[in-house]
């Protein structure tokens, strides 16, 4: 869809409801208000999309993931009493609907409990011996990171999305993953492990393309 | 590894956040290995809590997806939107279009097909998208059909002379891609007859629409001496 257009079409819709604030667009989508729920999009959908695509790593499901994110919450907001945040009910429902969709489509893959068994030498990054070590502080920047985090299997990359980059506790997160919090602190470790090998491997291989540049440049 | 560099990173996993203690101290002071690992460990917490406050506009489509599908469960209630609820249920084959995935692969599809031919004509692009934004602010449906139908769907490729004498493979996707978005507007208008209200039907009506004025547009510049190949 051409965004310019839709842009035109949704264009007067949203001056109308620019000046509403939070709790009146609830209380008038608790109505259902449609220039109502739209403000609530609006203020909110960046944030969800940012997490579904963190969680995902994919656009095309993290655009579905957002619209059921939002239809819950449409669905739902009647219970709304304001009783915690509407941006915390409204992030923590989101991460559900995540966990929810990635549960079903990647249990018999990456099963919480099984990538965490202490017996499993090859369940997680081990760090060598001698192995010298690149210190990353300084060295990496968020593009790198938002790679590498992409390139962690996936039990990984949703322990270390949702405490490293969302700020969820352990104890949190163990409630929503429905595993122990020593499963989530072993899988936020692992994660960290591997990212810091994926850097790592970043750095060198830039630090190959600069010397390549520097001999080619010189000869 | 050692056996304190072992102890050092069960620590490190099981203590998460907050002071070392004194011990892990300690062991810092003299292991270079494990002091890289913990300052590497900050950096990326570091780095990751910045990325957690970045925000990520998602793309239109979503929102109309969403709202076509609060009307269709009936969350909306507004007097205006309420009555388009009851004429589109999401069954048939419009339903497929509900989700932003599906609907941004076949519009993805139509553009690769235009893309194809390697040109977007600027000229027609701004034509029609001022065309668009008029009608959209202005008109329903069945005006824009009638002057598309008019000035622009009625003209074929085989309506070109230029791209008639050409038999290159060029041409023929031209003339694939044609055929593929005559389907899709044949699609969409019968939807959009059936569901006159549903704003979904008409963008993407419009989205076709202006798909074909692109690739007649593209046509005509080839058929042209002189035009793009």
């Amino acid at each position: 869809m051409d965004a310019s257009r839709t842009g035109t079409v949704t264009r007067t819709r949203r001056t109308e409801t620019s000046e509403m604030t939070e709790a009146e667009a609830i209380r008038l989508a608790q109505q259902g208000d449609a220039g109502a729920f739209e403000r609530i999009y609006r203020l909110h959908s960046r944030r969800v999309y940012a997490l579904c695509l963190r969680m995902v790593g994919n656009t095309a499901e993290a655009e579905d993931l957002t619209q059921d994110a939002f239809l819950q919450l449409f669905r739902k907001i009647g219970t709304f009493r304001g009783e915690s945040a509407f941006s915390t009910w409204l992030h923590r429902l989101a991460v559900n609907v995540v966990l929810m969709k990635l549960r079903k489509k990647t249990l018999p893959e990456t099963s919480l409990e099984e990538s965490t068994d202490p017996e499993d030498e090859s369940s997680g990054p081990r760090r060598e011996i001698g192995a010298p070590d690149l210190l990353l502080s300084g060295s990496i920047d968020r593009v790198h990171l938002e790679r590498a985090i992409e390139q962690l299997p996936p039990g990984y990359r949703q322990v270390f999305v949702l405490h490293d980059v969302q700020g969820f506790e352990h104890n949190e997160i163990a409630g929503l993953m429905e595993c122990s919090i020593g499963n989530s602190k072993s899988q936020l470790h692992k994660a960290r492990m591997r990212l810091r090998e994926l850097l790592q491997e970043t750095l060198r291989s830039l630090a190959r393309q600069e010397r390549q540049a520097a001999k080619s440049s010189g000869s | 590894m050692n056996m304190q560099c072992e102890q050092f990173e069960q620590l490190l996993e099981q203590q998460d956040e907050g002071a070392l203690p004194k011990p892990a101290l300690a062991h810092l002071e003299t292991c270079e290995a494990c002091r890289a690992l913990s300052a590497d460990f900050s950096a990326i917490h570091d780095m990751a809590l910045e990325l957690g406050n970045e925000e990520v506009a998602p793309p239109e489509r979503v929102w109309i997806s969403l709202r076509n599908q609060l009307e269709a469960e009936r969350l909306i209630l507004d007097p205006q939107a309420a009555p388009r609820n009851a004429s589109h249920a999401s069954s048939g084959w419009w339903s497929v279009f509900q989700r932003p995935a599906v609907a941004g692969a076949f519009l993805g599809l139509v553009l690769a097909a235009a893309s194809t031919v390697g040109y977007m004509s600027n000229f027609a692009q701004t034509s029609v998208h001022s065309q668009l934004a008029i009608q959209q602010e202005t008109s329903a449906v069945p005006a824009a059909d009638s002057i598309f139908k008019e000035e622009v769907l009625t003209v074929g490729s085989d309506s070109i002379p230029g791209l008639q004498r050409q038999d290159t493979a060029v041409t023929a996707s031209i003339r694939r891609n044609l055929q593929i978005v005559d389907n899709f507007i044949a699609i969409c208008e019968k939807s959009v007859r059936e569901q006159p209200d549903n704003q979904m039907a008409r963008e993407y009506l419009y989205g076709a629409y202006q798909q074909k004025a692109e690739l007649l547009a593209t046509a005509m510049n080839r058929s042209m001496p002189g035009g793009l190949q």
